[in-house]
């Protein structure tokens, strides 16, 4: 039962690790959840979960293995079968007979509210299998089983679990702005001081140094704290892209208001990358900057991240003259050619899509996302994905 | 349970039964506690509180931008000790003399157990926390200038809290207790406000209480108004006599809720709108 649980977590994506579960395990066995689920609930995502942005998904977990405990009153009594491995770490930790019955009633009664309640049915199939094994035990303890005393409010630990009230804190879900600026705050991991000359007097160090030296001079040397990272940001501005403006224009204010990059440039661009970029969102032919002379004007270390949701015909991608706009462009090259070009000229590139993952490449609307995904890292434009671009973003 | 006491929330404080049990577990297997939330949730006060309710001594090291984690430890005094070696003073062959221990140091010699507030550890440089790891798994640490060991006399409560400006390393959260404090539901509100104010009348807290939740809920506004502000501005409504009628339809003194000029516009404008 509760190794079942670790491994829902880890498959609902809560990274917990092995020493994190013996923490609980220790917690267990000094009965600090005063044996009742509710408190087991909240001693369990207390060291198990590190992060709010994952207490939704420790409530999911939590539904899915315990949910079921509540809707039936027989399967309370059911002695939790312990995986062999657990026994053997400490064979006390979940003894049965220790737990109290005292409020199985008010399970019973409240079950029936349960938001499982759908699921009786396969339960009542595994009841009558797990039976003849517990009814002896019950019949001398006359208890058994975890027992489900009611939190303050009323509510089983379940029900508190099912409410998913911290739906909101996970960052796979767009719908809480803050949510949305703390994640790009990660940018500031941009910053390293591991580059750069030792250029900059380090008063405190060298007084340190001197009077250790018994007080001849010893001068001690710095990396200035200074950010050394360029960034552009190439960004996608007219056509299908505008389904997911709102989200873009996040990513523009909060890359805006960041003050810590050596130099920040913006760039536009129409569905796809051909031979020029443009500075102002509408395209203008003449505020464009011919590709040729971008790669002079940004050396390979700037970092590049490109935001668009890479829909294009397979015309645009791979034909040459396959560009929408021929008022301002044709194309003598294919984009996936000028694409390709700009990923070998800047290492430190990749690709934000605001189009939802799981519809990469699946629907054929977005096939074309497979192919410039073999040319950029590509990652979807949300909190968690911003996190990961911008650990890519420091490494080759 | 190994502690006899056990945290129960503290007079002037209010905590969640989430709160508690997190609390608990902390106290009772000796691991630091991180606590997370809004600006203005209380992190700090908790270790004030835990301190209060366990009866301990409450130690406060408050980190800065610029603090090292070595300083929490101890603090050789190299310029001090090169001061009186030039002026001949005795015992400056003594190291011990010029060795000074810093709130960690302090909170694992203390004699009676204590409460360690590491407070807003975010702000620190991004390999503070790993620095710490060992000392806060061990309780002890070593001191190379005078070849001497400091081990904790008492286990220390430790309380840690963080603002989430800067990601935490997952070593040094393996080794915590988590809790996110939410912010309050009107109910818990209600509660904190007869804490802080046992004789406040009953209309005028549900009317600030209902006022100041529809202004966090306003879309768009900046900084969203904090417990400490609700209660600085209860605070004031009382001195300057307002009834509980006014505080709806008005929202007087505003600027103590909401400190932005563009949050007071936005809110000046959906008040106008509701009328």
């Amino acid at each position: 039962m509760f190794y079942g649980f670790f491994s829902a977590l880890r498959e609902e994506g809560v990274p917990v690790s092995l020493q994190e579960w013996l923490m609980l395990m220790e917690a267990l066995s000094l009965e600090l959840a005063d044996n009742s689920l509710s408190e087991f609930y909240e001693l369990g995502r207390s060291l198990l979960v590190k992060n709010e942005i994952y207490y939704d998904r420790y409530d999911a977990a939590f539904v899915r293995c315990f949910g079921s405990q509540s809707t039936e009153s027989e399967k309370a009594r059911e002695t939790p079968e312990l995986p062999k491995s657990e026994r053997s770490y400490n064979p006390d930790f979940f003894n049965p007979a220790t737990y109290e019955n005292k409020t199985k009633q008010n399970a019973v009664q409240q079950a029936g509210q349960g938001l499982a309640t759908t699921k009786n049915s396969e339960d009542k199939g595994t009841k009558e299998a797990a039976e003849p094994a517990t009814s002896a035990d019950a019949g001398e303890t006359g208890s058994g089983g975890v027992s489900f005393a009611d939190s303050p409010g009323g509510m089983t630990a379940v029900q508190v679990a099912g409410r998913r009230r911290y739906r909101d804190y996970r960052d796979d879900s767009l719908s809480n702005i803050r949510q949305f600026e703390m994640a790009l705050r990660s940018l500031r991991l941009l910053s390293p001081r591991v580059e750069g000359p030792r250029d900059e007097l380090n008063l405190d160090a060298t007084i340190e140094e001197t009077c250790r030296n018994g007080g001849r001079l010893s001068i001690e040397w710095d990396r200035p704290r200074k950010n050394s990272i360029r960034l552009i940001l190439l960004m996608d501005s007219i056509g299908s892209i505008y389904n997911h403006h709102r989200i873009c224009q996040r990513l523009f204010n909060a890359a805006q208001r960041s003050t810590h990059f050596k130099e920040i440039r913006y760039y536009y661009f129409h569905n796809c990358i051909y031979g020029r970029v443009y500075k102002d969102q509408w395209l203008d032919i003449k505020e464009s900057v011919p590709l040729e002379d971008f790669f002079r004007l940004y050396n390979g270390d700037c970092r590049l991240l490109i935001v668009g949701d890479a829909r294009m015909s397979e015309r645009e991608l791979l034909e040459a003259g396959g560009a929408l706009d021929w008022s301002v462009e044709r194309n003598r090259e294919p984009g996936y050619t000028w694409l390709s070009r700009m990923a070998k000229r800047y290492p430190y590139a990749i690709w934000m899509n605001p189009v939802p993952e799981a519809r990469w490449g699946k629907e054929p609307s977005y096939a074309s996302i497979n192919a410039v995904r073999e040319i950029f890292p590509m990652y979807e434009l949300n909190p968690s994905g911003i996190r990961k671009a911008v650990k890519k973003l420091r490494v080759k | 349970m190994k502690n006899l006491k056990k945290f129960d929330g503290a007079a002037n404080y209010i905590a969640s039964n989430e709160l508690k049990s997190a609390v608990n577990a902390s106290v009772t297997l000796g691991r630091p506690i991180l606590i997370k939330g809004e600006p203005g949730t209380g992190k700090t006060m908790l270790a004030k509180s835990i301190a209060d309710s366990l009866d301990l001594k409450l130690i406060v090291w408050s980190i800065k931008s610029t603090t090292k984690a070595k300083e929490g430890l101890y603090i050789y005094d190299t310029v001090q000790r090169l001061y009186d070696s030039q002026f001949g003073e005795a015992g400056v062959s003594d190291i011990a003399r010029y060795i000074h221990l810093g709130k960690l140091g302090e909170a694992f010699t203390s004699e009676s157990p204590a409460v360690l507030l590491i407070d807003e550890i975010d702000k620190a440089d991004i390999e503070f926390p790993n620095d710490l790891l060992w000392e806060l798994d061990m309780m002890s640490f070593y001191i190379p200038e005078t070849r001497e060991t400091v081990t904790a006399k008492s286990l220390p409560v430790v309380v840690i809290t963080s603002n989430a400006e800067k990601e935490l390393p997952d070593a040094f959260l393996r080794r915590c207790v988590f809790h996110y404090i939410e912010f309050p539901d009107r109910e818990m509100m209600g509660e904190i406000l007869r804490v802080h104010f046992p004789d406040l009348e009953e209309g005028l807290a549900r009317s600030a209480v209902k006022a100041f939740y529809q202004l966090r809920d306003i879309k768009g506004v900046m900084k969203k108004p904090s417990t400490g502000e609700l209660l600085d501005w209860i605070k004031v409504l009382r001195k300057e006599n307002i009834g509980a009628d006014r505080i709806e339809r008005d929202l007087p003194l505003l600027g103590v809720l909401i400190k932005n000029n563009e949050d007071v516009d936005l809110v000046k404008r959906r008040l106008n709108e509701t009328r």
